[in-house]
């Protein structure tokens, strides 16, 4: 789990999108989400501190 | 109007990331996993505004806004989760009585509500229109984003290094000594 990933990703998506690659941006953009998904499923696994 | 309206949020997204960056190196608060994962929905809510900005509007970018406000909401209201009770403790510093994870989740609570603004607005306009040259304000607005998020990577390659952060960072793994 490298957490550096989604902000590289995030930050070429950046400039493709003020480079006009409209397709390629949006692509990296959507892949950046499920990283960020899949990255908060690998941190979010204790037991909350909480009893409903 | 969508333009101008699209260039002012990103600024305050990037106004947004540069606070937290002032905690970060002023205050010594170095974010944890669930905070780089609420400072990375910003990042890509902000590509979304950025395409709107460069290649026209599109409802496919407001979705892409909405996409990162969902899932990086869902790491803010995580993070409140586990100090929502008293006595469960907290993390960093509060700002006007929140804490940045709370502050977070309002953020894209906001976000989410802007976005149903300008679909709305939008709805009466062509799609895909295509965007007039950028002016310097809007111009200023994407490369500022560009090099707050440049920073971040910078950030957390010295936090983190290629690896993932730990649970309560106290120094940057690449820059040992500092804090």
């Amino acid at each position: 789990m490298v957490m550096v990933l989604p902000f590289l990703l995030g930050l070429v998506a950046a400039l493709l999108a003020i480079g006009g690659r409209r397709n390629a941006a949006l692509g990296l953009a959507l892949i950046t989400v499920v990283v960020q998904v899949w990255w908060l499923m690998y941190h979010a696994t204790d037991k909350l501190a909480v009893s409903l | 109007m969508n333009r101008g309206l699209d260039t002012l949020a990103l600024l305050a997204l990037s106004g947004i990331l540069l606070v937290a960056f002032y905690y970060q190196i002023v205050l010594s608060e170095l974010p944890c996993p669930l905070c780089a994962l609420q400072r990375a929905g910003f990042v890509v809510a902000g590509v979304g505004l950025i395409l709107n900005l460069r290649v026209g509007y599109s409802p496919a970018h407001y979705g892409l806004v909405l996409l990162a406000a969902v899932a990086a909401g869902s790491a803010s209201l995580r993070q409140i989760a586990l100090h929502v009770i008293p006595g469960t403790g907290h993390y960093g510093s509060a700002l006007y009585g929140l804490h940045f994870y709370t502050w977070a989740f309002v953020g894209y609570g906001a976000l989410v509500a802007y976005v149903g603004v300008m679909l709305l607005l939008a709805a009466r306009a062509p799609a895909r229109d295509r965007a007039p040259p950028a002016g310097s304000l809007t111009a200023f607005a994407c490369w500022l984003f560009v090099a707050v998020v440049a920073a971040n990577v910078a950030s957390f390659l010295l936090e983190c290094g290629l690896g993932p952060c730990p649970d309560n960072p106290v120094g940057y793994l690449w820059l040992p000594g500092t804090k």
